[in-house]
């Protein structure tokens, strides 16, 4: 996600102020789930295994994946929609994946009510 | 500071501002060696102050502590209790500007601090170059600023001073002023991820206690998603504030920090006060007050809106994605 970012990030108009707001937006989606990531593997690290807490960082990482790509087409105006360079190919084929983000390895609505029920221990209906 | 010393500094300071009604004073932290702990270690001070202060909505005068410590470097060497430094209003970046030999100030002060003589000021010359500027504080008008949260005790600063002292320019004024600013950004993102957490808690607690149709409302799909969504935005929040520290990106990271904790504040806000709909509109229920000061944080030294083309802006610049730390 950081390599993509980072080559939006060489490609978008210096004075094209809407695309610098969708790269920042993206980056700090990026950085939360790094940062979310990086508490995880210290849990981890520590023996500490926390199944209910993963489900956060899914939501998050299907989150930035999706901003990433998001701000890949909407910041290279036309490049996935119209442009058919190598480059355009990549950007297309991971745009399509990043639609699955919130789908695989189970669907946002899943890990939503993972963290409901086991993180915020909210009472199960009747 | 090892693990031990950090958990009974945090069960210390979230004590202590237990027992205070909103105001923290200066002398109360001073108990608890807030001013040693800053100097020595303030990756453990700051976030353990400032969110103690946020989950409490408390307030007190760490921000200009914080803000002050650097003050030696541009060689001011009154005492920190005595110096206050001007924020900028919103969307502006610096409080004040040149006017022939003077200097025209235009910002707020977060929070009462009775002892200031000296506001220390960040302008601009008229050439554009940045300056430290230093005046009496009897020497500017300050207009208390009741606004959407009285309880912080804003002032607007405002003053036409005739002979400030310039104490740095150039490069060595703009290092002071960004070291400065990304460490406020830094503690009032960990403030502002406090009061999230709080105001969370009282929209869970209203979804156990609170029935409808014969069951509790957290039980219902359309409240549990909006509570998980709250609390995964706010964990990314945190745990963006507590990376950032480690980063030598400093201007970059604080402004990651600040942005992830406003995105995070537009995201709890909104479903807590729907989960806790007309209590979360009442003065009888104290979740309002936490409400105001989130809205009120999110808004000093920047917002998502503001920061967020700024960190785009940096990005193109460097033509690349930086890691702000490895993991």
């Amino acid at each position: 996600l950081q390599h993509h970012l980072g080559e939006a990030a060489s490609l978008v108009e210096p004075g094209n102020t809407t695309s610098l707001a969708l790269l920042g937006h993206a980056y700090v989606e990026v950085m939360a789930f790094r940062a979310r990531s990086r508490v995880t593997q210290r849990h981890v690290a520590a023996g500490d295994l926390r199944g209910a807490e993963s489900s956060i960082d899914k939501v998050l990482i299907a989150s930035a994946d999706q901003a990433v790509f998001d701000t890949c087409r909407l910041a290279l105006p036309g490049l996935v929609e119209l442009e058919d360079s190598d480059r355009a190919d990549r950007f297309r084929k991971e745009w399509l994946y990043s639609r699955a983000a919130t789908i695989y390895g189970g669907t946002s609505e899943i890990q939503r009510d993972i963290i409901a029920a086991q993180l915020l221990h909210l009472p199960r209906g009747t | 500071m090892d693990p031990d010393e950090r958990a009974m500094f945090e069960k210390a300071i979230s004590a202590l501002v237990a027992r205070y009604d909103g105001q923290v004073p200066s002398e109360a932290l001073d108990d608890i060696g807030w001013l040693d702990i800053l100097a020595e270690d303030p990756t453990v001070g700051v976030p353990a102050v400032f969110h103690a202060q946020g989950r409490a909505v408390a307030w007190s005068p760490a921000l200009h502590d914080v803000m002050g410590a650097a003050l030696p470097e541009v060689g001011h060497d009154a005492p920190l209790r005595a110096s206050s430094v001007v924020v900028p209003v919103p969307r502006s970046e610096l409080p004040g500007r040149r006017s022939g030999r003077g200097v025209i100030v235009d910002g707020l002060l977060l929070g009462a601090r009775p002892t200031t003589e000296w506001l220390l000021v960040a302008g601009a010359h008229t050439d554009g170059r940045m300056a430290v500027f230093r005046i009496a504080a009897g020497d500017a008008d300050l207009i208390p600023r009741r606004g959407l949260d009285p309880a912080v005790g804003v002032q607007q600063v405002t003053a036409h001073a005739r002979a400030p002292t310039v104490l740095a320019d150039g490069d060595a004024a703009r290092s002071w002023w960004t070291t400065t600013v990304a460490i406020a950004r830094r503690a009032l993102s960990h403030q502002l991820c406090g009061v999230l957490a709080t105001m969370l808690d009282s929209a869970r607690a209203h979804a156990v206690e609170r029935h409808q149709f014969g069951r509790p409302i957290g039980s219902f799909q359309a409240v549990r998603h909006k509570l998980a969504e709250a609390h995964a935005a706010l964990a990314g929040a945190e745990a963006t504030a507590d990376m950032v520290w480690e980063s030598d990106e400093v201007g970059l990271a604080s402004m990651t920090a600040k942005i992830a904790a406003s995105r995070a504040r537009a995201t709890v806000a909104a479903h807590t006060q729907q989960v806790l709909a007309g209590v979360g509109f009442t003065a009888s229920h104290p979740y309002h007050h936490a409400l105001k000061r989130a809205v009120l944080i999110d808004r000093i030294l920047g917002d998502a809106a503001d920061l967020t083309p700024e960190v785009g802006r940096e990005l193109v610049s460097r033509g690349d994605a930086p890691r702000l730390v490895e993991l």
